[in-house]
């Protein structure tokens, strides 16, 4: 009944998780940075999916008021709007990796804590006032802290993330790691639901989570800008936005409920 | 343009505001699709709505059998009869096609009730007793005659299943004598059958080009809604159409639903 779930993680994740171990072994210490090459990257796979997401989130909490839409859009936000900012500044590694993994690190705990809703059940569903307000300070906030924080970074003002040649510092894998533990913990989460629901929708969350932890962990390892961990963590992150594309294709074709095998 | 209406609201408003005067129409459809429910309609519509007298001509069922369905639906067949508006044939198509001296056995009830609607069921019987390359002549001819009668017919026709995007409603080119063509189908749609109706061609009239969905009622064809959320009906492989609203609703009751249940 749940083939496809090993199907999809055979051909994503595990494939991503294999060239993970090989790079992590061998460490190669060769950048690969051509100009806009990532932004062009992370506009076409992520900002597209995770857009839709968070906008698909919006319009559901509008319409059913549960919280948990409105942590789960806000937490695509971040990610995807980290990623954006930090491309902004494509000249400092400090700032883009900055605000990169932050980005990450409010996804990561917004995804958790929409995951735990579920899990503890969070009783009935919100009232429906002032929710187009709180749906509103909510997305500006996420996206007024993550371009301050590019600023911020820019500036020098915050504690070093990176440094190009030496690698990240303490602090850097403090933040990456605890999202790999939330973004993984988040994924679980939704796994274990789907596997109650055989929503197609869940299958492609909990799959797009999962490639988010793989694209952190490879990240936590990198020591180079532009290297090959860090391009292997790109292209699992660049994956999860295609799966969080397929989850609105699978939705708007009315095929969120799966058929059984 | 003097239109002849069905007296089925929603199905007058697809064609325009009915058929138009002296027009020979083809009701087209498979076995079940309620073809001869929507023919029966049309003329006891035009006895009680519009006070027009009407003939209902059949070749495959006997009068008993059509008096008992059309009571089902509340439409007493009898008592128009009584009141000269309405006549049951029930003929053979060699007798239809005979003309006696000049005379069709239909000359006698036109002289009689004066009708403005005629209904053939089904012009399809033709072919078993007229060969093929002979077929549209006769049906032409038959054509013509209720045309110089002055009547709006609609001539049914058992189609087989139209499935894919290239077809014609008729193997033997009937369709290009009709001025119009109705076609009634069923469609599956999420493992149901529903019934479709569409108009395929109204000469010198615009109508609508969508496939609306209906049912036989207690009280006859009843049109309801286009199936504006599917395509790929006529293929016989629909799907629903992506929106943005479908994603909201599917992805509200992915994660909603868990929320309520755990």
């Amino acid at each position: 009944m749940y083939r496809r779930i090993p199907e999809a993680l055979v051909v994503a994740v595990t494939i991503i998780t294999t060239i993970l171990v090989v790079t992590i072994s061998s460490r190669p210490q060769v950048a690969f940075e051509p100009p806009y090459l990532s932004l062009i990257l992370q506009t076409v796979f992520i900002t597209l999916g995770y857009s839709l997401v968070a906008y698909v989130a919006a319009k559901s909490y509008l319409t059913t008021h549960p919280p948990i839409f409105l942590m789960l859009g806000s937490g695509v936000l971040a990610a995807a709007s980290g990623g954006f900012v930090a491309l902004v500044f494509p000249s400092d590694p400090n700032t883009l990796v900055t605000v990169l993994n932050v980005g990450y690190f409010l996804s990561a705990v917004l995804q958790a804590t929409s995951a735990a809703t579920l899990f503890r059940n969070s009783g009935p569903p919100g009232s429906s006032r002032f929710n187009r307000t709180k749906l509103i300070a909510s997305y500006s906030a996420v996206l007024i802290v993550v371009s301050l924080l590019g600023i911020a970074a820019f500036q020098g003002i915050t504690p070093a993330f990176f440094v190009q040649g030496v690698g990240p510092t303490p602090l850097r894998q403090v933040v990456v790691g605890v999202s790999i533990i939330l973004f993984a913990s988040a994924s679980l989460i939704f796994f274990k639901f789907y596997r109650e629901s055989h929503s197609n929708i869940l299958y492609w969350y909990c799959l797009a989570l999962a490639l988010m932890t793989d694209g952190l962990v490879a990240l936590f390892f990198a020591r180079v800008l532009g290297g090959a961990l860090s391009w292997t963590g790109r292209v699992a992150q660049y994956l999860s936005g295609i799966y969080l594309l397929l989850l609105v294709i699978t939705s708007a074709t009315g095929k969120g409920k799966m058929q059984p095998d | 343009m003097v239109r002849v209406r069905t007296g089925i609201s929603d199905l007058d408003k697809m064609l325009g505001g009915g058929f138009m005067e002296g027009d020979a129409v083809l009701l087209a459809g498979s076995a079940g699709t309620g073809k001869t429910t929507l023919a029966l309609q049309y003329l006891v519509n035009g006895v009680t709505q519009f006070g027009d007298a009407g003939i209902y001509v059949t070749f495959e069922q006997l009068p008993d059998q059509i008096y008992r369905d059309a009571k089902n639906f509340g439409w007493d067949l009898r008592k128009m009869e009584e009141q000269n508006k309405f006549r049951l044939i029930c003929t053979s198509p060699e007798l239809l096609l005979e003309t006696d001296g000049g005379e069709s056995i239909l000359d006698g009830p036109i002289k009689e009730i004066r009708p403005r609607r005629l209904v053939i069921d089904s012009l399809s019987h033709l072919e078993m007793f007229v060969p093929e390359r002979e077929l549209r002549k006769e049906a032409y001819r038959l054509i013509m005659y209720l045309k110089t009668k002055g009547l709006s017919s609609l001539l049914l026709w058992e189609s087989p299943q139209i499935i894919g995007n290239s077809f014609s409603v008729t193997e033997v080119g009937i369709s290009f004598l009709a001025d119009g063509i109705v076609l009634l189908r069923p469609v599956e749609i999420e493992s149901s059958m529903r019934k479709a109706i569409g108009i395929l061609k109204l000469r010198g009239s615009d109508h609508d080009k969508q496939l609306r969905e209906f049912e036989i009622t207690t009280q006859g064809i009843k049109v309801e809604a286009s199936f504006s959320e599917y395509e790929g009906l006529m293929t016989g492989s629909p799907r629903k159409k992506a929106t943005l609203g479908e994603a909201i609703d599917q992805f509200s009751a992915a994660f909603a639903r868990k929320e309520k249940k755990s």
